[in-house]
C-alpha cells in the first residue's frame, strides 16, 4: 500500500517537473540553436552545436570569426529591454509612493466614503484590462502620449497602484497600533510617525509589493502594444511579438524570451514565500483583508 | 508639520489619500466615462463618420453573431481553464504536501510558470505547438506516438491547447492556495482515522476535502475572472484564428477598434465585458463574506 502511494507520488513529481520545466526547457533549447536548426524535423532536444549567438546580438557582441551587422531585429531588442527596464522601475516607485500613502489611511483611519472609495478600488483591479486600454488609447493620442514615456508610466499606474494599495492596507493592518500611539505621544507628527515608525516596520512588505508591481509591468504586453507598439519607447513584449512575422528571427527571439523570463524569475525564487503571503490579501486573487 | 497646523485625523486621512485619488479618477474615472458617451455613438475611426444611436450598438452587439460567438468562445475557454486548474493545481497542492524526496526541489519549480509571464508563456507554447516544427510534435514523433506532424491549432482543438498553455501559466497559483489550506489540516485528524481504519479516499473525502473548501471556490472565482480577460494568449498563439474559432470576447473588442475602426462599437461590447467582470466580482465578495460569518475555516 505504501509501496503504491510512493510509486504515485514518484509519477506525478516527474509528470509535473516535465510539465512545469518542458515548456521552459524548449525556449532556451531553441535560444542556443542557429536560426536554420529550429526548423529541423525531427525537433532537436539538445542543440547540435549550441551556441551564445543569439544572445551575443542582443547585447551586440561581436563574437570571434563572425562579422557584426546589427540589425533591425537587434537594435529593436536592444531598446526594448531598456524601454522595459525604464517602465518597470519608474511605475512601480511612483506608484509605491501613492499606494503607500493610501493604503496606510485605510488602514489607519475611519473616514467618510471610505466603504465607497474601497469599492472603487476594488472594481479597478477588476476591469478587464482590454476595456480600460480603449478609452486610453483614444485619449493618449488626443494629449500626444502615445508613444512617450509619460504614457506608458501612466498606463501602469493605472494598473498597479489598485493592486498595491490593496496589499498594502492588509499588510499595515498587520503591524502593531500600539508604536505608533507611542511615537505620537512622544511627540511625532502623523507624517514623521509614517516615515520614522511605519515605514521602517513595514519596509520588507513594500519592497515585496513594489517586486510584485515590477513584475506586473515587466511582464505587460497589451498595455505595452497599444501604448508603445511600433514606436520609439516600445517595450520588450511587443518587440518579441513583432519578431513571429520574420521565421529567421525566430532563434534571436527565443533568446530574447529567456532573457525576459530571467528578472521575474528570479524575484519569484527570491521571494516566492514572501510574496505568495503577500497575495493572500489582494482582493481578487484571494481573501479582503 | 501636520500636527502643528492641527488637521484631524479624518482630514490628515484623506489628505494621504487624495494623491492616489486623484489620480484614479483621472486616470481610471475619466476614461470609462469617456468609453461609456462613446458606446452611444456609431463611430468609424477609418471614414471619421460619427452618429449619435443611443442603445442602439448594444442591442446590435446581442444580435452580432461575431459577439454572441466570442462569448461562446469565451465560455469554453474559462470552462476549460477552471477546470484544469483547480485539477492541475490541487495536484500540484497535494504532491506538494506530501513527503518524498525531491520535494523541496518540486515546491521551488512548480511556481516558475506563474513567474514566466502570460505572454512569454505564449510565445513558448506557440513554439511548443507549431505544426511544422514544433516540440510536441518533435517530442511524439521521436516517441513513435505519431507518425506524422500533426497541425494541433486546428478549428475544433485550438481553443483547448489556448486553455492549456494559460492553465501552464495559472495553475502554480491555484496550487499555492490549496497549499496553505492543506496546510491548515490538523495532523491529529489524520493520524486518528488511519487509526480507525479510514482509507486513503476516505480520509481526503472526509477530512482533507473539508479543509480545502474554502480555497477550491477561492481558485474557482479567481481562474474564471483571469481566464475572463485572456488576451496573450490568444494574441500570440493564434490571434483568434483559425477562422474565427479562438476569438475570445475580450479579442472581438480588441479587433472591432484595432482592426476595423468602430471605436464607439468596440466601446460598447466591451461595457458588456464590464457588466459580466463586476457581477462575477460581486458573487465573489459575496462568497467571501459569507465565510467571514464564519462558514469554513482555511
Amino acid at each position: 500500500m505504501i509501496r503504491v502511494r510512493k510509486i504515485l507520488v514518484y509519477v506525478i513529481a516527474i509528470f509535473l517537473t516535465v510539465w512545469t520545466l518542458g515548456p521552459i526547457y524548449i525556449m532556451f533549447d531553441l535560444s542556443l540553436m542557429h536560426s536554420v536548426e529550429i526548423f529541423t524535423i525531427p525537433f532537436h532536444f539538445i542543440p547540435e552545436t549550441p551556441t551564445p549567438y543569439n544572445y551575443a546580438r542582443i547585447f551586440g557582441v561581436i563574437l570571434p570569426g563572425r562579422t557584426y551587422e546589427p540589425t533591425l531585429s537587434e537594435g529593436a531588442l536592444q531598446s526594448g529591454f531598456v524601454n522595459s527596464a525604464i517602465a518597470t522601475v519608474v511605475a512601480p516607485l511612483i506608484g509605491i509612493t501613492l499606494s503607500v500613502l493610501a493604503g496606510y489611511s485605510f488602514a489607519r483611519y475611519e473616514f467618510k466614503f471610505k466603504g465607497k472609495l474601497l469599492i472603487f478600488l476594488i472594481l479597478t483591479r477588476a476591469l478587464p484590462p482590454i476595456t480600460i486600454i480603449i478609452p486610453f488609447y483614444v485619449i493618449l493620442s488626443q494629449f500626444n502620449l502615445l508613444g512617450t514615456y509619460g504614457g506608458l508610466i501612466i498606463v501602469y499606474l493605472s494598473m498597479i497602484t489598485p493592486l498595491l494599495t490593496w496589499v498594502l492596507i492588509g499588510h499595515f493592518a498587520t503591524i502593531p497600533i500600539d508604536i505608533e500611539r507611542a511615537a505620537r505621544t512622544d511627540g511625532c507628527s502623523r507624517l514623521q510617525t509614517i516615515r520614522k515608525v511605519v515605514l521602517p516596520i513595514a519596509a520588507s512588505g513594500i519592497l515585496a509589493s513594489l517586486l510584485i508591481a515590477a513584475m506586473m509591468v515587466w511582464n505587460d504586453f497589451l498595455f505595452a502594444l497599444i501604448v508603445s507598439g511600433g514606436t520609439r519607447v516600445q517595450t520588450l513584449t511587443p518587440t518579441i511579438a513583432g519578431l513571429f512575422t520574420n521565421n529567421t528571427e525566430y532563434a534571436i527571439m527565443s533568446a530574447a524570451a529567456v532573457l525576459g523570463m530571467i528578472p521575474t524569475i528570479t524575484v519569484a525564487l527570491l521571494f516566492q514565500k514572501y510574496i505568495l503571503r503577500l497575495r493572500i490579501v489582494d482582493p481578487i486573487t484571494a481573501k479582503a483583508p | 508639520m501636520a500636527a502643528r497646523v492641527g488637521f484631524s485625523d479624518s482630514q490628515f486621512a484623506f489628505l494621504i489619500i487624495i494623491p492616489l485619488l486623484f489620480f484614479n479618477i483621472v486616470v481610471v474615472g475619466y476614461p470609462l466615462a469617456y468609453s461609456f458617451y462613446e458606446s452611444f455613438f456609431e463611430t468609424h475611426t477609418i471614414t471619421q463618420s460619427r452618429t449619435f444611436v443611443g442603445f442602439g450598438l448594444y442591442l446590435e452587439a446581442l444580435k452580432d453573431p461575431n459577439v454572441t460567438r466570442s462569448l461562446s468562445v469565451t465560455a469554453i475557454f474559462v470552462a476549460i481553464v477552471t477546470l484544469l486548474s483547480s485539477v492541475l493545481g490541487l495536484a500540484m497542492a497535494l504532491i506538494m504536501n506530501e513527503n518524498f524526496f525531491g520535494r523541496t526541489f518540486l515546491r521551488t519549480i512548480l511556481i516558475l510558470p506563474w513567474a514566466v509571464s502570460e505572454f512569454v508563456g505564449a510565445v513558448t507554447w506557440r513554439f511548443v505547438l507549431a505544426d511544422t516544427y514544433g516540440a510536441l510534435n518533435g517530442f511524439l514523433y521521436q516517441l513513435g506516438l505519431i507518425q506524422t506532424y500533426q497541425f494541433w491549432l486546428n478549428e475544433s482543438q485550438a481553443i483547448v491547447w489556448l486553455a492549456i498553455s494559460f492553465v501552464w501559466h495559472f495553475a502554480p497559483l491555484g496550487a499555492y492556495f490549496f497549499l496553505s489550506a492543506l496546510q491548515t489540516v490538523p495532523e491529529d485528524l489524520y493520524n486518528q482515522s488511519k487509526a480507525d481504519g479510514a482509507g486513503p479516499l476516505k480520509r481526503f473525502g472526509y477530512i482533507t476535502f473539508p479543509y480545502l473548501r474554502y480555497s477550491i471556490l477561492i481558485v474557482l472565482v479567481l481562474a474564471t475572472l483571469e481566464a475572463f480577460r485572456v488576451w496573450d494568449t490568444i494574441f500570440v498563439i493564434t490571434y483568434g484564428g483559425p477562422g474565427k474559432s479562438t476569438e475570445v470576447l475580450t479579442f472581438r473588442i480588441y479587433r472591432e477598434l484595432f482592426d476595423f475602426g468602430n471605436l464607439g462599437y468596440a466601446c460598447a461590447i466591451s461595457y458588456l465585458l464590464l457588466s459580466i467582470a463586476i457581477i462575477v466580482t460581486i458573487i465573489y465578495f459575496m462568497l467571501l463574506t459569507k465565510r467571514k460569518r464564519g462558514a469554513v475555516g482555511i
